[in-house]
């Protein structure tokens, strides 16, 4: 959905909700490969649980920034047919520019003031 | 898929969450669990994966009840909104019904707010704008006036004084001397007159304000041989100069002295004291620089943190310290630090706060009304409510919707009320009070707030009662009481006393008006002591450095003379330095036979005058002669003393051909005539011993000419000018005005106050009509039965007539009395604005006691006749 609001009134992301939105960024998911993505690429440091993914993800649907995928969409033949795939909608693709921004900012600054080691 | 046992504790957590989400997300989690699970068993074994699978349930289970909680309270706030919308359009609704239904009763209702809310505004928006809203400076808490004292009175500062108080107080952030005075403007096309600031270089620090072009003055402007410097108003930038931007090139003529203009101040700079278009170091006001010259205001801002207490203390220990230094010069004095605002405001004060308090009694007034107006129209709604009740209105719900009826009423009474205060703005601003900040009265935000909140506050307070009562019964109260004749007992006493207490409040308008108004009456009886029609004035300030000279000065005062009294249509022709009621005046500490040489010399009103001032004035001569040719500059020393004076100083002897001594003159003048006592400050004042000097005798730079004109004054206004003109065409001349326009003035205060309170009276007087003719027709409506019953047995109509009257009668007394007793305690506060009347006098309260009794009666009649009409047979079949 293109909408007129403006992404950084949705800012700042929590950071469950900025790692989903990375995921999806890549292409579209499922909620145990968005569990495992997220575990991967921060080391085991935010462990998702079906109950925190699903509640944030419920959250993303309502705001618009994913979207679920119907039956017709292209998925592969033999996957369970219990899961339920997700994709980043253009707002939430500007959302997570804009939240990406913020952080590269605030990494800029702490820079600056010598608190991370390039 | 089979479900191990983990899957089915995973389903128990999943029931935790509200349905639509499982549902909606259920499948999802489900995979997702299964997932991780069996990953984990390849990946690490069955023990990791059983520890994984825990975790997982426990987490899902938490977030379960957290989704739960977080879902009913969105459903319950939705909920909520949407009841309580409905509940509003509804009860608006009905509101909007019941006011239609009895249109008479809403029309008085909203009438007697809007006239409590209207006027409550517009003296709000006086005390606002003078009391409460901040001075339009920087930290304006922190801005005070700092005096001198002699033995405990105010008294203005010496110029030397307040240097050292500048070099030795610490407290302030600047302190600086402050010398309003009109000074002439010459060089231009028409010479004209400014008001000008003589300030020391500080005070553009104690402003907290810099110039927008240029500079402010700096210390060494106030250095003695420093060339004149001069800083303007924006307005004077705009008016005089044409907005010419060039303005820090060019040079201004300021009472003949020529002054580079160093800044323009911004066009938002507003200086509260005596607004100055231009500020002139202080060094060029004559006479301010000795210790002993006391022409000054000190004004100062407190150092931050510093507080007006501790400015105080500091400035007596200075002051101290002066007196000891300097005891000639300083004796018996002290120092008085002062918030700029409040000693601004403090002229009038009383008066505002008095209007203020007055319009709130109104507004109070109103509120009784309406509540009385309400009560018993909802008397008649027994019924309706008691249906509703038993249908299941809770009780909130009744309150809500009669003060949601009130709410609405009020708030269309106060929209009017708004209109009403516009509409009495202009009034307030017109008023002749020295009050400080009229220009910024005005219908603003701050008084829509204010007349937002009153609206609030006299809707719920009128609602309420009513409210309350009704919901604290139960259906079948409510349903059993409603045809009862009289209505609820407690609730018909309680209108009983609104009404009584609107009587109340409107004896003490009343009174409070009765007595400015008398004060008004014996204020126009005074006479003046001079007769003021005919007589044209204009005054004139010579230049000090082109008339030194005092002979000079006195050929200028005479050929003036001579011209204005050969203009057409002039009978007479004067000069004096002080013209009654204009606020010019000197006074002269004088001694007379037997005072003893330690007693200080007695201050007495001195006048310096030509010889047809008295003719042309019609100050009538008592005894001996007025002055002439024969006291010229070098004969000896002669004086008019005034009847007062003669009287006081020789009781039962005649004046002329005495001496008395003047303090600062070497020769002591003697008396050659008695004239009539003249008012000359006020008209409200007591006559004040007074004496006179010859202008050949005491010549001065100011002066006042003054013509008696054979048919309208104003016609030789331009003759007038010119004959000061064919003089001097450089001289600036202001205030022309006719001598009646400032005895007009001098009534105007008392007139007003009492048009003011006549206003606010008018209105409770309204209001009483309304309450008391509400209510006793509501009574008469109610008791038809009764009264038909009573004459089937033979009352005749003059007795319902005259027991009527006497109920309606006997809530006007029982409200008169505590009224009249509240007014003794207004009326000694009102004592210092109010003329020839004491708190005690009768008639204030006679007047307003008989009007009342009138006026209820005659609000009584027309229902009383009513009741007379009633027919017994159809009231009794009713």
């Amino acid at each position: 959905m293109t909408s007129t609001r403006d992404p950084r009134s949705l800012l700042p992301l929590t950071p469950v909700a900025f790692e989903i939105l990375l995921t999806v960024s890549d292409g579209d998911c499922h909620g145990y490969q968005i569990m495992q993505a997220v575990d991967s690429r921060t080391d085991g440091a935010i462990v998702l649980h079906p109950g925190t993914l699903y509640r944030a993800l419920a959250r993303l649907l309502d705001a618009s920034l994913i979207e679920e995928l119907t039956a017709e969409q292209q998925r592969p033949a033999d996957d369970d047919e219990r899961r339920r795939y997700y994709r980043l909608t253009k707002f939430g693709r500007e959302v997570l520019t804009a939240e990406a921004e913020r952080l590269a900012r605030q990494v800029r600054e702490a820079r600056a003031r010598r608190l991370v080691r390039s | 898929m089979t479900r191990s046992p983990k899957s089915h504790w995973f389903e128990v957590a999943l029931l935790l969450y509200p349905q639509t989400f499982r549902a909606r997300f259920g499948d999802g989690m489900r995979a997702a669990f299964c997932d991780q699970v069996a990953t984990r068993r390849t990946e690490r074994g069955t023990v990791a994966a059983f520890s994984l699978a825990l975790r997982s349930i426990l987490s899902t289970a938490l977030h379960g009840i957290v989704e739960r909680r977080a879902q009913w309270r969105a459903s319950r706030s939705a909920r909520t909104r949407t009841a309580l919308g409905r509940h509003l359009r509804q009860d608006v609704f009905f509101a909007c019904r019941m006011m239609r239904r009895q249109p008479a009763v809403t029309v008085l209702c909203i009438a007697s707010l809007a006239i409590g809310i209207g006027a409550s505004a517009a003296a709000f928006s006086l005390v606002d704008a003078s009391l409460i809203r901040a001075l339009p400076l920087p930290s304006p808490d922190r801005l005070v006036v700092a005096m001198e004292t002699v033995k405990g009175t105010s008294s203005q500062v010496s110029f030397e004084n307040l240097r050292d108080w500048q070099r030795m107080a610490k407290g302030f952030d600047a302190l600086s001397a402050f010398r309003g005075q009109t000074v002439n403007v010459t060089g231009l096309a028409t010479p004209g007159r400014i008001r000008g600031g003589f300030v020391s270089s500080t005070f553009f620090a104690v402003a907290g304000v810099t110039p927008a072009m240029g500079r402010p003055l700096v210390p060494a402007d106030d250095e003695p041989g420093a060339p004149p410097v001069v800083v303007i108003n924006h307005w004077l930038w705009q008016g005089l100069f044409g907005s010419a931007p060039d303005i820090l090139q060019r040079t201004v003529s300021l009472n003949n002295v020529s002054f580079s203009i160093v800044g323009v101040m911004p066009s938002s700079f507003v200086f509260p004291i005596d607004g100055a278009d231009a500020w002139i170091p202080v060094r060029f006001y004559p006479g301010t620089l000795t210790r002993g010259s006391r022409q000054l205001i000190g004004i100062g801002r407190l150092a931050s943190h510093t507080s007006i207490a501790a400015a105080q203390s500091e400035l007596d220990g200075v002051m101290a310290s002066l007196v000891r230094e300097h005891p000639d010069a300083n004796k018996d004095r002290g120092a008085r630090v002062t918030s700029m605002h409040s000693w601004l405001s403090s002229g009038g004060r009383d008066q505002l706060r008095m209007v203020f308090a007055l319009a709130i009694v109104l507004l109070g007034a109103a509120c009784a009304n309406v509540g009385s107006l309400q009560i018993g129209a909802t008397l008649k709604r027994r019924q309706e409510i008691g249906i509703r009740v038993a249908l299941g209105a809770g009780r909130s719900r009744i309150i809500r919707q009669l003060i949601t009826e009130h709410l609405l009423l009020a708030a269309i009474a106060g929209a009017i009320g708004l209109a009403i205060a516009r509409v009495l703005v202009p009034y307030v601003t017109a008023s002749p009070l020295p009050i400080f900040g009229l220009s910024r009265v005005a219908v603003d935000a701050r008084v829509v707030t204010f007349i937002a909140g009153v609206t609030a506050l006299a809707g719920l307070l009128s609602g309420c009662v009513p409210a309350f009562h009704w919901a604290g019964h139960t259906p079948v109260d409510h349903m059993r009481g409603a045809n009862r004749a009289t209505g609820d007992r407690r609730l018909t006493r309680m209108r009983v006393l609104l009404v009584a207490g609107q009587v109340g409040m409107a004896a003490l308008l009343l009174v409070t008006t009765v007595f400015l108004v008398k004060s008004a009456v014996a204020t126009a009886a005074i006479h003046p002591g001079f007769d003021g029609a005919r007589v044209q004035t204009l005054e004139y300030r010579l230049p000090a450095n082109k008339y030194s000279d005092r002979r000079q000065q006195i050929l200028f005062h005479e050929a003036v003379v001579a011209r204005a009294a050969a203009t057409p249509g002039v009978k007479l022709a004067a000069v004096g330095r002080g013209l009654p009621l204009s606020g010019n005046g000197d006074n002269a500490g004088i001694r007379v036979e037997g005072m003893s040489p330690t007693e200080d010399p007695r201050p007495t009103w001195f006048n310096t005058v030509s010889d047809n001032y008295f003719r042309a004035l019609g100050i009538p001569l008592i005894e001996g002669r007025t002055f002439d040719e024969r006291d010229g500059p070098e004969a000896p020393l002669v004086t008019v003393v005034s009847h007062t004076f003669a009287t006081r100083v020789w009781p039962g002897q005649s004046a002329v051909g005495r001496e008395f001594e003047v303090a600062g003159y070497p020769v002591k003048p003697r008396v050659i005539g008695v004239v009539g006592d003249v008012r000359q400050y006020r008209l409200v004042d007591d006559v004040a011993p007074a004496f006179y000097a010859r202008l050949q005798q005491n010549p001065g730079i100011f002066n006042t000419l003054i013509v008696q004109t054979t048919g309208d004054p104003a016609l030789v206004q331009p003759s007038l000018r010119r004959a000061v003109w064919d003089v001097d065409p450089d001289q600036p001349l202001w205030k022309e005005r006719s001598l009646q326009s400032l005895v007009d003035v001098g009534l105007a205060e008392s007139r007003y106050l009492s048009g003011a309170l006549a206003i606010l009276a008018g209105g409770a007087v309204l209001l009483v009509i309304a309450g008391l003719y509400g209510v006793v027709s509501q009574s008469v409506a109610a008791r038809t039965r009764e009264i038909g019953i009573r004459m089937v047995f033979g009352a005749d109509r003059g007795t319902v007539l005259r027991e009527v009257l006497r109920g309606g009668l006997r809530m006007t007394v029982g409200g008169l009395i505590p009224g009249l007793v509240a007014a003794v305690l207004v009326s000694r506060w009102m004592q210092g604005y109010v003329y020839g009347s004491s708190p005690l006098d009768a008639l204030p309260y006679a007047a307003a006691a008989g009007a009342l009794v009138v006026i209820a009666l005659a609000a009584c009649y027309v229902p009383a006749r009513t009741a007379t009409t009633v027919d017994p047979a159809s009231a009794i079949r009713d």
